[in-house]
């Protein structure tokens, strides 16, 4: 018997990614959801037995009721043993009064979907497999201790699969200084005994590529990227467990759309040519570009920058630059516009010798250049 | 610039014509119409006239230049030499427009206006400047005055130049860029304080400024906006935990206390009734054990009673055989007292006869003797003090051995030996006498009647003796100690006497005796002591016994009362069996008390207390619930994460103006450092002075001293001090050459470049115009001058000048 599991978390279903113009709003609300159905799909084609989504499905509680019902839907269409949705740190489950978890439970009501949001256990039975899940929940957005350290006191059959649910931070993954996310430790894990742990919250993926044998845990990482601080591309694990607890995992890539942050110091010609190719090599339509550009360049090389981007930048979902690109500003140059004994190119020469503030030069010739100019 | 050949084809009426140009002057001269304005203008036109103007300017501006008639087009190509270069200029205005500059053969730009634009940064000065100071034709010399006054604004800053900065295309003047540094410095931190490094008057985002804010403060009130709702973010979302965590712990609570109120109200009733039951069941097998305990009891007591009574008697008797021993006991303990006072008055008789013994055994002295004793031995020592004092001195010599005997006074009679070698010398009191053989010698004192004397020593000696032989001492001191020991003994022996009496104690001898002899007849018992402690313990027994006594018939007597007989008490008895049997049966039925409460009573008050307390937290759950609610509908419009972010772009753009901020700190440092290197005080005096050097050559030292405001003379002063317009025309002229002059050194100071003077001598007079060439010989000396004149004479005068030319146009 081989126990098949897809792992995700983190959807952050709800985002309003307000900060955007409107048309790349709307895509990047909607691939929230796509991505969520592109999982699904992918779960039952490779006919999962379980979809687990650990923690943060939802971005806050405060999500309104027709995107809950919405991603009810997408989840329903699953066609294994079950979807199981943990509250996380940012959908958490304060009581049973909750009111995010009661407009859940009534929409996933009679269906395969399931939400976790008391510390509990949840067995499966089957032909194939035999199963034991341990769901714990968040309880608060934040939380000093962990949540699974009842799990450890748990009595543990040992024909079945034991495997855990939880959300929070990782120590030596995640930076949790202050200690505000259910801080768990490995120690943690293997105290509880289990054969894995399904985790959510941390945004970048876990184990690393490669890595082969018993992972003591998965951290899927968000299922689609939601800003520049996400470097993939969004994935979740997919997971085969045998009997024994021998376990294969493969890491699935779910999202459509990137976030990219290309931060390059322009000196040459030859940089521009080198960042044309670097934004051609992305995928425009489906690529939220930042360039942050800094650099000196020739006034030709400016107009020539300013060209290319503006060519390249109606061809992205969205494109934003924060540039900072100043005039090629040398002692010879200097002294092309401004001839010897002039006060500008003397102010403009003593400035370009303090090398610790090459800027001063060029806002000095700003000022110059409008003076001249009025 | 230096200007080294200008060829015109076509230009005006010349079709085609080269001048070549040398350092110094170069003098240019001819006849009107000979052309002179035609190569001054094609010079201007070739430095200053785009070639790519509208038509219609082109035509107005360059127009006459064409050739007539038809002719559509002028050309000019020059050469000069510039920043250590020769460049080669070709313009063409026109059909056929064109303009070319290029150095050194090098390839050259086409671009009309980079044509212009490198032109413009050779020639160094504005056109403006150029036009009013370097260019002088006739006309404008006579009019320089006038026209450095309303052309000042266009030419470049004068002040400037003096100051150092020579007046370069695109130089700006000190003054206009420290006040572009201060304005853009006062924009950017408008409202900022620099000290504090925050906003103006600490009012930051909750007092905002509205007017006047730059760039740092908008970025950082952008920056704290956000920083703001952040902080709101988290304290909502704190506030959101707190009440999640207190719902979750009082719900955790309800469950907790749900099981125990359900459990409790189905144990309330059947608990209720234990307790009941326990308490009347309760006293039952105590009272059973009771009665069971008389009936037991009952029957025995008589008897008891009987004994106890019984023992009571024997301790009677015993007691008064116990009194009986303890009188004769208290007598013995009296007896003893006797028989001290007699041991004390035996001691005291054997110590009196003893004190009577050494009184009889010691004699009194006669009173008379003892004194008269005493009377006699200081007599005795004052008559023997009288003989020494009559002291003789003897000497015995003899020449022969002999024995004589001799008498020294009172003392015994001596013999002594003399010889030759063994004279005597003595000393002897009050009489010496000598017996030698037959010879007698008697010696005595001649002082007073000595016999007398020694008879009176005599006499008292003797009685002195007989006295002691009489009391049977030695000596006085003996018989003193004697007849002191005497008065001791009476007074021992009567002190004895005292006691003895004391001891009788008022009686006598005999009753004494007879009191001994009545004690030793009295029979042994134990001490006082013991027989009144026994005496005691038996009392306390008889009480404790008749007590007891008393006890059991007062236990009889209630027995009677209540229960009458014991045959009564049996059926009581058993009753009370059959009513326990009953309550033990109907306590087996119910609910038994829950572990870990001590009675029923404390368990029901803890599930009374759990009732109120979950009604309570009921209360408080609902209206956390409501707080819930309530925060729940005020959630933030943006999450904690997407304000994070959003401060980091806020932060990097505060940071930049920020850097900006210091970065115009430092440029304006710096623009201060680099105009006080330039020394820029008092920069006027260096062209007031230039001029008034130039016209005091000029006017062969009849003025000595040009006043200036800014670059125009006002007056001049030597023996008179005149204001410009009352010079006249030729002294006029000669201060406007002398202003040009004074200017043009300024303007070519450190550069290259040309000065041009069309006509300047035509109303000077021979005198002035010496002075004029002389003036312009010094200034070619350092920079090339184009000298165009139409009077051969003044061409002749310059042309002696060393360094001077003679400017031909060749075809």
């Amino acid at each position: 018997m081989t126990l098949r599991i897809l792992h995700t978390a983190d959807n952050h279903i709800g985002l309003s990614f307000n900060q955007y113009p409107e048309a790349a709003r709307e895509r990047l609300v909607d691939e929230r959801f796509a991505s969520l159905e592109r999982m699904v799909a992918t779960a039952n084609n490779r006919k999962a037995h379980f979809i687990v989504v650990a923690g943060d499905l939802f971005d806050k509680t405060t999500i309104t009721k027709a995107q809950i019902e919405r991603v009810v839907r997408i989840l329903r269409e699953f066609e294994g043993e079950a979807v199981l949705v943990l509250a996380g740190n940012h959908d958490f489950c304060e009581g049973p009064d909750s009111k995010i978890w009661k407009q859940f439970r009534t929409a996933a009501d009679g269906g395969c979907v399931l939400a976790l949001t008391e510390p509990d256990t949840k067995a499966f039975d089957s032909d194939d497999f035999k199963v034991r899940f341990y769901a714990c929940p968040c309880p608060s957005k934040h939380g000093k201790e962990h949540t699974i350290g009842w799990v450890a006191d748990e009595e543990k059959q040992t024909d079945m699969l034991h495997i855990g649910i939880a959300h929070g931070n990782v120590e030596g993954l995640g930076l949790d200084a202050d200690q505000r996310y259910f801080n768990m430790a490995d120690s943690d894990f293997r105290n509880a005994g289990l054969h894995t742990w399904l985790l959510g919250h941390i945004h970048v993926p876990a184990p690393a590529p490669g890595t082969t044998g018993k992972p003591l845990y998965f951290m899927p990482g968000i299922h689609t990227p939601d800003s520049v601080r996400c470097s993939h591309p969004g994935h979740a694990w997919w997971i085969e467990l045998d009997a024994d607890g021998t376990c294969r995992h493969e890491q699935l890539t779910t999202g459509a759309i990137r976030f990219v942050r290309m931060t390059l110091a322009l000196h040459h010609a030859n940089d521009i040519s080198t960042l044309r190719a670097k934004c051609e090599s992305l995928d425009p339509p489906n690529t939220i570009l930042d360039l942050q550009l800094t650099g000196r360049l020739r006034e030709e090389e400016v107009a020539e920058l300013n060209a290319m981007l503006g060519d390249l930048s109606p061809r992205f979902l969205d494109f934003s630059r924060d540039q900072d690109i100043a005039p090629v500003l040398d002692a010879a140059a200097i002294s092309k516009r401004f001839p010897e004994g002039t006060l500008p190119g003397t102010l403009l020469h003593a400035l370009l010798e303090d090398e610790s503030h090459p800027a001063d030069a060029n806002l000095a010739l700003d000022i110059i250049e409008s003076l001249q100019k009025s | 610039m230096k200007l080294l050949s200008i060829r015109l084809h076509p230009f005006g009426g010349t079709a085609n014509r080269t001048c070549t140009l040398q350092d110094g002057i170069n003098v240019l001269e001819g006849p009107n119409e000979f052309g002179k304005s035609t190569l001054s203008n094609a010079l201007w036109h070739a430095l200053f006239t785009p070639t790519n103007l509208p038509p219609k300017t082109l035509l107005k501006t360059i127009g006459r230049w064409y050739p007539k008639p038809g002719g559509d087009h002028a050309r000019v190509r020059l050469e000069f030499e510039a920043n250590g270069h020769k460049w080669i200029l070709k313009k063409t205005w026109g059909a056929g427009a064109l303009a070319s500059l290029q150095a050194d053969g090098a390839a050259g730009i086409a671009d009309p206006s980079k044509v212009q634009e490198l032109l413009c940064t050779q020639l160094r000065r504005n056109e403006a400047t150029w036009r009013q100071v370097l260019f002088t034709s006739q006309a404008q010399l006579a009019r320089t005055i006038d026209e450095l006054k309303s052309k000042s604004g266009e030419i470049d800053e004068v002040q400037t130049l003096l100051a150092g900065a020579a007046a370069i295309p695109g130089d700006i003047p000190a003054n206009k860029l420290i006040s572009a540094m201060e304005d853009d410095i006062s924009a950017h931190f408008g409202q900022w304080d620099q000290n504090t490094d925050g906003p103006k008057d600490g009012r930051g985002i909750d007092r905002e400024w509205k007017q006047k804010v730059g760039p740092q403060l908008q970025a950082y009130y952008a920056m704290e906006k956000v920083r703001r709702d952040l902080k709101k973010v988290w304290d909502y979302e704190n506030e959101l935990d707190g009440i999640n965590s207190k719902i979750k712990n009082l719900s955790e609570q309800m469950d907790d206390d749900e099981e125990f109120v359900v459990k409790g109200s189905g144990l309330r009733h059947g608990l209720t009734r234990r307790a009941s039951l326990e308490q009347i069941g309760g006293g039952l097998p105590v009272e059973l054990d009771l009665l069971m305990n008389v009936l037991t009891e009952w029957p025995g007591t008589p008897k008891a009673i009987q004994e106890k009574e019984s023992e009571v008697t024997k301790i009677g008797e015993y007691l008064e055989s116990l009194g009986k021993e303890l009188v004769h006991a208290q007598k013995r303990a009296q007896a003893e007292q006797l028989r001290q006072g007699y041991v004390r008055l035996t001691k005291a008789k054997e110590e009196w006869n003893t004190a009577a013994q050494n009184l009889s055994k010691s004699k009194s002295l006669e009173t008379g003797l003892l004194s008269e004793l005493k009377e006699l031995e200081p007599g005795i020592e004052n008559l023997r003090i009288e003989l020494e004092a009559r002291t003789l001195t003897a000497k015995l010599e003899s020449g022969a051995s002999l024995s004589v005997r001799i008498q020294r006074g009172v003392e015994e009679a001596e013999t002594l030996a003399i010889s030759p070698s063994a004279a005597w010398e003595g000393q002897a009191d009050g009489r010496f006498y000598l017996e030698l053989e037959d010879l007698k010698l008697s010696v005595e004192s001649g002082d007073g009647d000595m016999s007398d004397l020694f008879a009176n020593l005599e006499s008292a000696r003797k009685r002195h003796t007989e006295i002691l032989r009489i009391v049977n001492h030695d000596s006085l001191a003996a018989a003193e100690h004697a007849q002191k020991r005497h008065k001791d003994c009476i007074l021992e022996e009567s002190k004895k006497q005292d006691r003895y009496k004391d001891a009788l104690q008022e009686r006598t001898e005999e009753q004494w005796e007879a009191d001994m002899a009545e004690l030793a007849a009295l029979p042994e018992t134990r001490s006082v002591v013991v027989l009144e402690a026994e005496r005691l313990k038996l009392i306390g027994e008889r009480v404790k016994v008749e007590h007891e006594i008393g006890q059991l018939k007062d236990k009889v007597a209630l027995w009677t009362k209540d229960h009458t007989d014991t045959n009564t008490l049996t059926k009581k008895i058993l009753e009370k069996t059959a009513e326990l049997e009953e309550v033990e049966k109907d306590l087996a039925d119910l609910p038994t008390l829950p572990e870990g409460f001590s009675s029923i009573a404390d368990y029901l008050c803890q599930l009374d207390r759990r009732v109120e307390a979950r009604a309570e937290i009921g209360k408080d759950l609902n209206q956390l619930k409501i707080d819930h609610a309530q925060l729940t509908v005020a959630a933030p419009e943006f999450t904690a994460e997407e304000l994070r972010a959003d401060l980091e772009i806020k932060q990097r753009e505060f940071e930049r103006q920020q850097a900006t901020g210091q970065s115009l700190l430092r440029i304006q440092s710096k623009l201060q450092a680099v105009i006080a290197d330039r020394g820029i005080n008092d920069p006027m005096q260096g062209l007031a002075a230039a001029v008034s050097s130039h016209f005091n050559k000029l006017t062969a030292g009849r003025y000595q001293e040009v006043t200036l405001d800014g670059s125009t003379p006002v007056s001049v002063s030597g023996s008179l001090s005149l204001g410009t317009s009352l010079l006249s025309q030729g002294t006029l002229g000669s201060l406007a050459l002398a202003t040009r002059l004074a200017l043009s050194e300024l303007y070519l100071k450190d550069m290259n470049g040309f000065f041009l003077l069309d006509d300047p001598f035509t109303d000077m007079d021979t005198t002035r115009r010496a002075a004029a060439v002389q003036a312009i010989g010094d200034f070619s000396k350092n920079h090339q001058v184009l000298f165009f004149t139409c009077h051969p004479d003044h061409a002749g005068e310059l042309e002696e000048l060393p360094g001077a030319s003679n400017l031909l146009m060749t075809e």
